[in-house]
């Protein structure tokens, strides 16, 4: 084989995938099309086959040929309707297909890749309906020598291989084949064989003469080798198997005495005593090479003439190849190509050696059963070079890539190329003359021939999503078949045109939603007529442009998406909170299935739930700058949208301003704009927490201020000067009043925030009295609040931004290597000026704003919930550690929230640990200052559990990870009691501290609760509360917050003890606070009790639990509970008895 | 070690870019530098670490510049009359140093260079390729590569 230049390969590859493209879908139809051939339709797929086959062979690949060979060999059959083209045939082409996709994308490997499988799987399709077509058609036999096969061994296969177009082996006679053939069975086989003696005429082959015929039409020779073992063996050291290696490896070997199956699975030296191996052999070498292929000093080698007679090769080296008479051209033309490449090996004809093979349509079965398993290796093989049809094979090793540009496009780019470089003369030469009127004419005429040069060079990359498209109907259909389900694929606007690169990259993506749809979306037949659905399933699959976007719909009639079911697997795998997902809608919860890590473990199967999840298609997306949505209605199907830019590098952007800086948001992402005027802000923006929201047509849309998740000064331009000052309000709905003017300082006294720095109504004139300020501000435009409603596809959200500008054309380009961890910037682009500008990730500067619609997550991935046997009481507590030994539990209903820090923004002032929180400083604790436990251990990160305790947020040191278990535990109070420390438990088989927080502060800063001590005080004769509550740690905790609140509290277990007290003590007590859930007698009729007696229905009674379903509201108002309180919540509950007692 | 990335080019000389950080004078090895810059418009870019200035349009490409100040642990450097932004070219990328004056080109035999004196450990020490002792004074040679690193 000579050497090819690498073009030619690269021509043959592209020529060779585009084939193939064209082969799946028409395969598919060839299959829909069942018996009713289209011959047309067969005759492409042919035609394709055969000329990659004919490309493959004149380039050496020898692997590559002889698959497609056998490929033309199966659709010549279908074309002649000797096969009906049903699925398990089809199933084999197809395989055939993707495997040759393999090899033509590892081209360099493709000899050596093993292709056997599929070759066989071919085989033996021609073999089975040769079987028939041999019934069909019997017809003469061409004239039989008998040959003499020294000591033949028996084949006992060759009854099973009734694919073999050979005659039954261990002929010894010189009888009539036909009249062996009959003796096996065989019947059928007599017809259309031809029968090649062996020159000892000891043995006779018996071929089908259509593969005769076959191999002669590819220009294959046709010989008898004959190896006589006892020499060649001992002599050469070669195992027969290596001889038969090698004549497989360059040709075909039709038959064999005996026969190769039992040569390759027995010993071969018990063959090697003394008999001869016999071969058919079919290849394209010519006798001189296959001499010296075989080193025929030990092999005696036999041309098969036209007349099926032999002659030894060395008598006639270069005897003229025989063919049938009927095609002489062809073979001639053929024997041309191929004394080219002398050395370069054949494909092989339908007869096969591998006879071990049970009949065709068995194996036929087989293979397709085998291919459900292989399935998803081989889709993906299938699916991973997205760009086959375009011809850009090269993503696997060659980073060469080729796109075919139309020549009209090519012409037309020319032809702009040109007007620009006029343009540019003109515009030079209008400057030089400075030529107003000519400069502004050039300027248009550049303006023009720019957008249509762009828009030109645009549609080279641009291909039609077809490319991924036409790949779906075979997925779907292998998933239906392995699934055993029915689907239909319904695809719509193939012909939209994307750039080149977002369809590469939107390849594994859509095949993943696919197989979603399948897979989990459509219902198995039977199901679905249960359900009254069509038995077939539906997926749409439809792209269109809307709104100069992309969009691509995935519609599936199956059974939805359930949010209560992804809602409770999300909380199961900690990704989410419990209360999270309770104030979660529908639609919502559905959107958790975009959650990293998320999956639903109880739906995995082979095909799509392998580990890989809607986040990752979701990430794929986003990072195309797409969006992805998701609608499911339970039963009826879901629908995923997708929204796609049309390019990646032009994209039209919303160009912003904050700080001193303009941004760039992808339209994209782009929802609305939105202005609110001073005088509304405070009516429109509302505060919950630290968060800020709007109000948007009666829904709350979270905010956030760009240029506080950038980190930026927030500045504001004094109108009357251009400077620009530093921006100090905290809040967005932060207006000054007379009561508070914003500005005291005199450097900004009444500066205008003229930009509408962000919130803030206006600001006034230097001087001038506060109450004029006042008025001003609100008729300042520029004070409005200028927000960009952006969305990420799972969530919206308001950026407020301080001016919003134009929306542009601009040029993605990438931030350098220093830029890369900045997550907030999808690149950078030059702006008008010549400035640039950073283009903003919507989503990105969301998660870093922590606003992901699920913001919890990060802690609750942290938080598991620990299994709970029923009917136990039980409090959820959260563990936390100060050090590697110190491991504490506090009850989770005390923690407001945990916050992480990073401990070198710890503070040390006047000797206490702060931290800048909410913008003021709060208290940091450590269990060691108080307790006799180890130091806070510094590390580079730390949580701080933030509690509220006498009125101020205080944070609790805690070293990362923390957990929450809901545990049933009984606390010992005396072993380890100390100050902050209440008591232990056993929690999770490790003795934990519970925290006393209260105790703690109170130990170090007794002085802040001096002021309820001094209610106290005040109320004089302090009124008494009644407690019933049964758990003792609960109670205590409770007792302690009552008091200092400044009631005496009277404790009991149970209710029954409490109503014992509370008669007792009646008149003395002047409220109930109980528990629910207690033993003997429970909170509901406890209550019922006190309110009916006459002495005591009066008493207002405070209900605390952790039940708080709606049910039990219900019923403890029933009962006559004058108030419900969640347990421990004790600012409340405190709160509520003050309500009550003054 | 370091010596030997210029004993290893075949050349004799190597021409040097010079420039002042502050009172320092530094060189970087000419064939690295692609230009300088007088005034040029930084966009700054939040979040982005300290060193980092903004980024800069090059003709259509987005350069970064880098306060070389900053990374040597050097006074910082203001814009003025006199401060340039060098630009260098370091793995298929522009990137801009934004150094207070710049100096003469200094041919410079290699075998002058010495070993970078072991008393100026530290941030300073990691970038320093070698020391060149001029008639002025010492001008510390920078490898520019582990000062992007």
């Amino acid at each position: 084989m000579g050497k090819y230049a690498d073009e030619n390969i690269r021509i043959f590859i592209d020529e060779s995938l585009e084939h193939l493209a064209d082969i799946e879908n028409e395969l598919l139809a060839i299959e829909q099309g069942g018996a009713n051939i289209d011959e047309n339709l067969v005759n492409k797929v042919y035609r394709a086959a055969h000329s990659i086959k004919g490309g493959a062979g004149f380039m050496g690949l020898v692997n590559i040929k002889n698959l497609t060979h056998e490929m033309e060999n199966v659709l010549g059959k279908i074309r002649s309707r000797e096969i009906v083209p049903a699925s398990p045939v089809i199933t084999i082409l197809l395989l055939a297909s993707d495997a040759l996709r393999n090899l033509l994308n590892d081209i360099d490997n493709s000899n050596d890749a093993g292709i056997t499988e599929h070759l066989e799987a071919l085989k033996s399709i021609t073999d089975g309906s040769f079987d028939e077509e041999k019934c069909a058609d019997a017809d003469l036999q061409p004239p039989t020598e008998m040959v003499n096969l020294s000591s033949p061994r028996e084949n006992s296969n060759d009854g099973e291989v009734t694919g073999h177009p050979e005659a039954p082996d261990s002929i010894t006679d010189g009888s009539s084949d036909k009249k062996k053939c009959e003796d096996t069975g065989l019947q059928p086989s007599t017809a259309g064989m031809v029968n090649i003696p062996s020159p000892s005429e000891k043995c006779i082959f018996s071929v089908a003469d259509k593969d005769i015929s076959d191999i002669r039409k590819d220009g294959k020779y046709l010989y008898l080798v004959e190896l006589d073992f006892t020499q060649h063996v001992e002599m050469k050291s070669e195992t027969l198997l290596n001889v038969i290696g090698d004549m497989k490896d360059c040709g075909m070997i039709l038959d064999s005495r005996p026969d190769i199956t039992t040569v390759e699975h027995l010993n071969v030296d018990k063959h090697s005593d003394g008999f001869p191996f016999l071969a058919l052999f079919a290849t394209v070498l010519k006798p001189a090479d296959v001499d010296k292929l075989l080193n025929s000093n030990v092999i005696n080698i036999y041309v098969v003439t036209e007349d099926f007679t032999v002659k030894p090769v060395s008598l006639e080296p270069v005897e003229k190849l025989p063919g049938t008479g009927d095609m002489p051209a062809i073979i001639k033309e053929d024997v041309a190509e191929e004394s080219a490449l002398p050395d370069v090996t054949a494909p092989h004809t339908s007869a096969d050696v591998i006879a071990s093979e049970p009949a065709a349509p068995e194996s036929v079965e087989e293979v397709s059963g085998d291919e459900t398993g292989d399935m998803p290796t081989m889709v993906k093989e299938d699916v991973n070079p997205p760009t086959e049809e375009t011809g850009d094979t090269s993503k696997t090793k060659q980073p060469q890539t080729n796109l075919r540009v139309n020549i009209k496009l090519l012409d037309s780019l020319m032809t702009l190329a040109g007007e620009l470089v006029l343009s540019r003369n003109q515009l030079l030469q209008s400057i030089f003359r400075k030529d107003r009127r000519s400069l502004e004419i050039s300027g248009q005429r550049i303006d023009l021939i720019t957008s249509e040069l762009q828009e030109a060079i645009m549609h080279t990359r641009m291909q039609p999503i077809r490319n991924i498209f036409n790949k779906y109907p075979r997925v779907v259909r292998d998933l239906a078949m392995s699934l055993d389900k029915k689907m239909d694929l319904f695809i719509e606007g193939k012909e939209v045109e994307l750039d080149k690169s977002i369809i590469e990259s939107l390849n594994d993506p859509m095949t993943h939603l696919i197989r979603n749809a399948a897979d989990h979306g459509i219902e198995s037949p039977e199901f679905r007529i249960r359900q009254g659905k069509d038995p077939v399933g539906k997926i749409y699959l439809r792209a269109y442009h809307e709104a100069g976007q992309v969009n691509i719909e995935i519609t599936d009639d199956g059974r939805g998406i359930d949010g209560d079911r992804i809602a409770e697997s999300a909380v199961a795998k900690g990704l989410v909170s419990e209360e999270m997902v309770r104030g979660m809608s529908p639609g919502e919860k559905v959107h958790l299935i975009f959650l990293p890590g998320f999956s639903m473990s109880d739906k995995v199967t082979e095909l799509s739930g392998r580990g890989v999840g809607m986040d990752v298609v979701k990430t794929n997306l986003d990072g195309l700058g797409g969006i992805v949505d998701i609608n499911s209605v339970p039963g009826k199907g879901t629908t995923i949208h997708i929204k796609l830019p049309l390019t990646l590098a032009i994209i039209p952007s919303l160009l912003v301003s904050d700080g001193n800086e303009r941004y760039a948001i992808p339209q994209v992402n782009v929802v609305e704009l939105l202005r609110i005027p001073p005088y509304k802000i405070r009516d429109r923006i509302e505060q919950v927490g630290d968060a800020h929201v709007v109000r948007l047509r009666d829904k709350l849309l979270p905010l956030l201020r760009l240029s506080d998740v950038l980190g930026v000064e927030r500045t504001y331009s004094d109108p009357k000067n251009g400077t620009e000052k530093p921006d100090r309000r905290k809040t967005i709905a932060d207006r000054r009043s007379l009561k508070m003017p914003l500005f005291f300082d005199d450097e900004t006294t009444g500066k205008m925030p003229a930009d509408p720095g962000i919130e803030n109504g206006g600001n006034t004139h230097e001087k001038e009295p506060d109450r004029r300020r006042v008025s001003d501000r609100r008729y300042h435009s520029q004070s409005a609040i200028n927000i960009v409603v952006v969305s990420t596809g799972a969530f919206k959200y308001g950026m407020i931004v301080d001016a919003l500008h134009d929306s542009e054309e601009i040029v993605v380009k990438p931030l350098g290597r220093h830029l890369k961890e900045c997550r907030g910037y999808a690149g950078a682009t030059i702006l008008g000026d010549g400035r640039v500008a950073l283009i903003l990730d919507a989503a990105n500067l969301a998660r870093m704003a922590e606003l992901t619609f699920v913001s919890g997550s990060d802690r609750a991935s942290e938080v598991t919930e620990k299994f709970i046997p029923p009917g136990e009481d039980k409090h959820t507590l959260l563990i936390f550690r100060n050090s590697e030994k110190g491991r504490f539990a506090v009850p989770l209903e005390l923690v407001e929230r945990i916050k992480k820090i990073r401990c070198s923004d710890i503070e040390i002032v006047g000797g206490s640990r702060i931290i800048r929180y909410r913008g003021s400083s709060m208290p940091l604790f450590d269990m060691g200052d108080v307790a006799q436990v180890d130091a806070f251990e510094k590390k580079e990160k730390a949580l701080v559990i933030v509690f509220y305790v006498a009125g101020l947020d205080v944070g609790l040191l805690a070293i990362p990870p923390i957990d929450s278990v809901k545990v049933a535990y009984t606390i010992d109070d005396t072993t380890l009691r100390q100050p902050g420390i209440l008591g232990s438990a056993v929690i999770e088989e490790q003795t934990t501290l519970i925290v006393d927080v209260i105790g703690l502060i109170e130990a170090l800063h007794p002085e802040w609760f001096s002021v309820e001590r001094h209610m106290k005080q005040q109320v004089g004769k302090s009124k008494s509360v009644i407690l019933a509550e049964d758990s003792k740690f609960f109670r205590n905790q409770m007792k302690c917050a009552i008091e200092n609140a400044g009631y005496d509290v009277i404790e009991a277990e149970d209710g029954m003890i409490a109503w014992n007290l509370l008669q007792k003590n009646a008149g003395e007590i002047s409220l109930v606070v109980t528990d629910i859930e207690m033993p003997n007698l429970d909170g509901f009729g406890f209550t019922q009790k006190v309110k009916q007696d006459g002495r005591f229905s009066d008493l207002p009674v405070i209900a605390v639990t952790s039940l708080a379903g709606k049910e039990d509201i219900k019923k403890a108002k029933a009962c006559g509970v004058d108030e419900y309180q969640i347990k421990l919540d004790r600012k409340k509950l405190v709160e509520c008895i003050n309500h009550y007692l003054n | 070690m370091r010596r030997n990335k210029y004993a290893d080019t075949k050349r004799k000389t190597v021409e040097l870019c010079t420039f002042y950080v502050g009172s320092h004078q530094f060189g970087i090895n000419i064939l690295k530098v692609q230009e300088i810059n007088k005034h040029v418009t930084i966009t700054t870019v939040p979040q982005s670490q300290e060193f980092i200035i903004g980024v800069m349009n090059l003709r259509g490409r987005i350069v970064t510049v880098i306060e070389l100040a900053n990374k040597l642990g050097l006074a910082s450097t203001a814009f003025g009359k006199k401060s340039r932004t060098i630009i260098v070219n370091s793995r298929d990328e522009y990137i801009g140093l934004l150094v207070d004056q710049i100096g003469d080109v200094v041919p410079v035999d290699i075998g002058k260079v010495e070993p970078p004196p072991v008393n100026i450990g530290g941030i300073l020490g990691n970038f320093t390729e070698g020391v060149l002792k001029t008639g002025t004074g010492l001008i510390g040679i920078l490898d520019v590569e582990e000062v992007l690193k």
